[in-house]
């Protein structure tokens, strides 16, 4: 029974994985982005959040209001600003530049708020739990944050499945030059897929800095768990992405139940060994 | 000015690179005629049809629409002003279903008389596909899509890059045919082809492009098979 409580947390957790995942399987779907910044994006989103609850003194539920369009918007912002001048034939360009937004991200925030371990305060949530029988306890905020991450995820894919704009994401995915004939500003387009892949993961951000703690160095630790449960799960299939975040997840628990000091490194083992084994993840279509 | 052409362009130039595609075209397309551009594989059709949507850009020269000119609007732009491209290899956007494919056509918002309805109505096929997958589509039902989602944006000007391409010729016969009712009611088009018989017959005008240039044009039954055949391989 010990397992099952493992296996739930580790499930839990995947789901915020599976966010950090889906924002970039996104941009590397419709513009053929790898941002390595990605990571450091999520650990801003966490340190707004702290400023929000700090000053306004809300919830970190309540902050997100705040902190997912305002991080949604910055994405928009670097896209048209930045990564827009960057895209062509060359996957190159816009990695060195996103590796070095990592860089000034990072040091940014180490300015601002010193090197010290953050975490957002939750409350009584913290620690309540619904009790099944006698051995299996669900901690309550773990399973609200599961339920977010399916219901961010959800939306997303009905997003992109059933409204104009995910139609039309979709169209410049697929052929960028016939989007522009058909009257698609593939500059805007990229810039709307950036705000909603940044704006999931600024929700992924907030909620796993309720969970653990974080400091400035955090983001490229989120980043590889991201690229991993994509990996993991296959590349550009939305519902294999939630499970690749969440076998991440589970392996890490369980890793971590045999030796705490084995928890991460489980997570990439099980990643590497998919890699060589299913190269096109363990949900993804063969290629 | 009553008889502004509905396209002209004047000393048109492009260039891939250092590579130069396009010298110096000169061609006027009057509201409500169809021009047939033939050519022989790299002679520059395509890269004339892309110039025209705005995908390659052009070096020197101008191209004007209905006397107003378009040379440096960029390409999602031209759609709005009545521009529709039916690409060669036709290009569909494959994670769209073929009524996905065809609703994109009509993003410009541009009024007229074709909708979803207008396109079933010229291609019934489609109708009962409308959910499909576009790699579940044959040669010949792709070509249709390609042709509506073009449709769909209400041109004044519908540009068709090698509808031929890899159909069999029952199924070319049928494109050909819903083309001709496609343009009785005053659409200009600009139809390509390798292949001289099929386009020159609903064609008012026929052009000959031969590397980079346009090396014949008029009206399609002034020339022999002789001429045709001499600007085609330059012999
Ligand atoms: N993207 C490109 N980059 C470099 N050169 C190109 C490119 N596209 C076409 N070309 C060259 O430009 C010339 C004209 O090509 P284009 O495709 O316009 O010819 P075409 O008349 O359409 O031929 P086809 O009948 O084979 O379609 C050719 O020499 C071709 O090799
Ligand atoms: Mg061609």
């Amino acid at each position: 029974m010990v397992w099952l409580n493992t296996v739930i947390q580790g499930t839990m957790l995947g789901g915020l994985y599976a966010m950090f995942a889906i924002g970039l399987s996104l941009i590397f779907g419709v513009m053929k982005l790898v941002n390595i910044a990605h990571g450091d994006l999520i650990v801003l989103s966490a340190y707004l959040a702290l400023v929000i609850t700090q000053t306004m003194g809300v919830d970190p539920f309540v902050s997100l209001l705040i902190v997912v369009p305002i991080i949604a918007t910055v994405g928009y912002l670097l896209q048209r600003g930045l990564f827009n001048r960057t895209l062509g034939d060359d996957l190159l360009p816009p990695i060195l530049v996103s590796f070095g937004l990592s860089i000034i991200i990072q040091n940014g925030v180490l300015v601002a708020f010193s090197g010290d371990d953050r975490r957002l305060q939750a409350g009584p949530l913290e620690v309540a739990s619904l009790r099944i029988g006698d051995t299996v306890a669900i901690g309550l905020l773990p399973l609200l944050q599961f339920v977010i991450a399916v219901a961010v995820i959800v939306v997303l894919h009905l997003l992109i499945r059933r409204t104009k704009t995910g139609r039309g994401l979709r169209a410049v995915s697929d052929d960028q030059a016939m989007a522009q004939v058909m009257g698609f500003n593939n500059r805007h387009m990229y810039g709307v897929a950036m705000a909603l892949s940044l704006g999931i993961t600024a929700v992924a951000g907030v909620l796993i800095a309720i969970r653990g703690n974080f400091d400035p160095s955090a983001g490229p630790a989120r980043l590889i768990y991201g690229f991993e449960a994509v990996i993991i799960g296959g590349v550009g299939n939305i519902w294999g992405t939630l499970l690749g975040g969440i076998v991440l997840g589970v392996v890490q628990a369980i890793g971590g139940a045999i030796d705490p000091r084995f928890q991460i490194l489980a997570g990439h083992l099980v990643f590497l060994l998919v890699l060589a084994l299913r190269p096109s993840g363990l949900f993804g279509v063969k290629a | 000015m009553g008889d502004t052409p509905l396209l002209s362009l004047k000393g048109l130039s492009a260039f891939y690179g250092d590579f130069q595609a396009l010298f110096d075209i000169d061609l006027d397309i009057g509201g409500g005629q169809v021009a047939a551009m033939v050519g022989a594989n790299g002679a520059g059709k395509s890269t004339l049809m892309q110039s025209l949507v705005g995908l390659v850009a052009v070096k020197a020269g101008s191209i004007s629409l209905s006397g107003e000119d378009i040379t440096r609007v960029a390409a999602h732009h031209r759609v709005d002003l009545g521009i529709a491209l039916v690409p060669e290899g036709r290009r569909l956007f494959v994670s769209l279903t073929v009524e996905e494919n065809l609703l994109i056509g009509a993003r410009s918002g541009r009024p007229g008389p074709w909708n979803l309805g207008a396109i079933y109505g010229l291609f019934p096929m489609l109708a009962e596909r409308r959910k499909a997958a576009i790699t579940t589509l044959s040669g010949g039902q792709q070509q249709m899509v390609a042709i509506g989602r073009a449709l769909m944006s209400n041109p004044d000007l519908l540009l068709c890059d090698e509808l031929s391409l890899g159909l069999a010729p029952i199924v070319v016969r049928e494109i050909y045919s819903a083309l001709r009712s496609i343009v009785r009611d005053g659409l200009s088009a600009i139809v390509v082809e390798q292949d001289i018989q099929q386009a020159t017959q609903i064609a008012d005008r026929l052009y000959c492009m031969r590397q980079g240039r346009i090396v014949l044009g008029g009206a399609p039954h002034q020339f022999s098979r002789q001429d045709i055949a001499a600007s085609y391989f330059g012999v």
